[in-house]
């Protein structure tokens, strides 16, 4: 009878334990969850004036610029080490500009209108908090995302509870390797910048980068505005939902259909143009190309660049395919493969 | 008497334990009844051999002796395998079969796979820099991404697009 109660007492106590131990851990992510939340919205608001170290990894090398930046209601600038009076980035929260001040130029590098889509973030990606740490000198909490298919960390942010201002930032391609890092060591709350900082200043001539930017279509409107209709492939990887049908024009003319995918974090484009390019005719890929084994070859797969996105190209019937994305090449393969032949 | 009362009387007449009046009854008909006649006279023989049997007696108890030779032997296990500690043995094994089916089918699903990379060539386009571009543009506009770094990618690459342009 006295072992009985025995047992029963210490299985109340292991499942009140369990209990407080999983409802403890959901307080924690809901906690944290907020305070990402928060990061993207009222942190990216607040002013600050701060110095950074960008590090980037570009074609398997890691690279480091110092920079200057400076935030305000959702604008942001960063500038290099020659300071205002050198070319800077500006991100008004619709374009992200490179200032010139030489040629009092903006030139148009990419729309930068937020479209975050939190439900397919958390889907696919598993937020752990792990704990605090010290970054430009305040106490900033970690949080990871993590993959939930890879079971690695994807991004990993440093934020300040206080401000919600994210202090630093490490991203991670699909194998795990560090691909960029943003660390401020030093932020400063109390001058928040003028907001003449933030903008494109009158008068400057206002230009693109090369190409115009995207422009979301169905298949029949890109068909009616170039001279061929795009395909959709088959096969989407696991955890990626589609985004769009864009239409974008290179520097040289060249139409491309690009299928958008995403999967909450990471992006996969399988971009679509006719082979020969405007008019019928390629940059100089007529029939002696590559002594006249230039189709012939695009017809197999190659990996055109090995930097924290990959891109596997192929010639497919009457499209040229080019396939990019955060994944395994194998994965990229089976996008290109399930595109139809005709 | 019927024969059928008779034939109930019988065997108590054989070992002597009818009452006078029955034991007149049963007589009387046993010498009018051939066929019951001839069933007593059976019984009565088999009395009489029983008769003769000695009759063995037991000691008073008999569970000591019993108990005592079985201390004396060694108790003999059933090997692990043959399960004879697991009270239903069948259930343990399909429950068990289960459990490991579910378990390969989990690591099937949730591992991460290894990836087969095929050997494929590797080639320069004279658009790369432009894909890694707008590959960038897009996962900027995803929100979630390094915005500085991204920023600072995409600058870098339209340089080098514009480089190769010019070039």
């Amino acid at each position: 009878m006295k072992l009985r109660r025995a047992a029963i007492i210490i299985a109340g106590t292991a499942v009140l334990g369990l209990g407080a131990l999983l409802f403890g851990g959901h307080m924690k992510r809901v906690a944290a969850e907020r305070l990402l939340r928060a990061a993207y919205a009222d942190g990216t608001q607040v002013g600050f004036a701060g110095e950074a170290d960008i590090g980037l990894l570009v074609d398997g090398k890691w690279t480091e610029r110092r920079a200057r930046i400076r935030q305000a209601n959702g604008r942001r600038r960063i500038e290099g080490p020659n300071g205002p009076a050198g070319a800077a980035l500006l991100d008004d929260g619709k374009t992200l500009w490179r200032l010139e001040p030489a040629t009092n130029t903006a030139t148009g590098l990419s729309p930068s209108e937020r479209r975050r889509n939190w439900q397919l973030l958390l889907g696919n990606y598993r937020l752990r908090p792990e704990g605090e740490a010290q970054v430009a000198g305040r106490r900033a909490r970690r949080l990871a995302l993590i993959s939930r298919r890879g079971r690695r960390a994807a991004l990993r942010l440093w934020i300040d509870p206080e401000t919600k201002v994210a202090l630093r930032t490490d991203s991670f391609d699909a194998d795990g390797r560090l691909v960029a890092r943003t660390i401020l060591d030093s932020v400063d709350f109390s001058r928040p910048p003028h907001k003449d900082v933030l903008r494109v200043p009158e008068g400057w001539r206002r230009t693109w980068a090369g190409d115009s930017p995207a422009e979301k279509l169905s298949i029949e409107q890109f068909a009616a505005k170039a001279d061929f209709t795009p395909r959709p492939p088959s096969y989407i990887p696991r955890g990626y939902a589609h985004d769009g049908l864009y239409g974008r024009t290179c520097p040289h003319g060249r139409r491309y259909a690009e299928f958008r995918y995403r999967d909450g974090l990471r992006t996969l484009s399988l971009f679509e143009r006719h082979p020969r390019g405007p008019h019928g005719r390629g940059r100089g890929r007529g029939m002696g190309w590559r002594g006249g084994r230039g189709w012939q070859m695009d017809r197999e797969p190659a990996v055109i660049d090995q930097g924290a996105t990959k891109s596997i190209r192929q010639r497919k019937a009457d499209l040229m395919l080019i396939v990019t994305g955060d994944l395994p090449v194998a994965e990229l393969l089976r996008v290109l493969e399930s595109v139809p032949e005709e | 008497m019927r024969c059928d009362e008779a034939r109930d009387n019988l065997a108590e007449s054989a070992v002597g334990g009818l009452d006078e009046p029955t034991r007149s009854a049963l007589q009387a008909h046993l010498e009018a009844c051939a066929d019951c006649r001839k069933e007593h006279g059976a019984l009565l023989a088999t009395g009489r051999l029983l008769d003769t049997t000695e009759l063995l007696r037991p000691s008073r108890d008999l569970w000591p002796d019993v108990a005592a030779a079985l201390r004396g032997r060694k108790r003999v296990r059933a090997p692990w395998w043959q399960l004879e500690w697991i009270p239903h043995p069948r259930w343990a094994i399909a429950g068990a079969t289960a459990a490991a089916a579910a378990a390969a089918i989990a690591l099937a699903l949730f591992l991460p796979h290894p990836a087969h990379a095929p050997q494929i060539a590797t080639a320069t386009d004279e658009d790369a820099a432009l894909f890694a571009r707008w590959n960038a543009g897009a996962a900027l506009e995803g929100g979630f991404a390094d915005a500085d770094a991204f920023a600072v990618l995409l600058q870098e690459t339209a340089a080098a697009h514009e480089e190769a342009g010019n070039s």
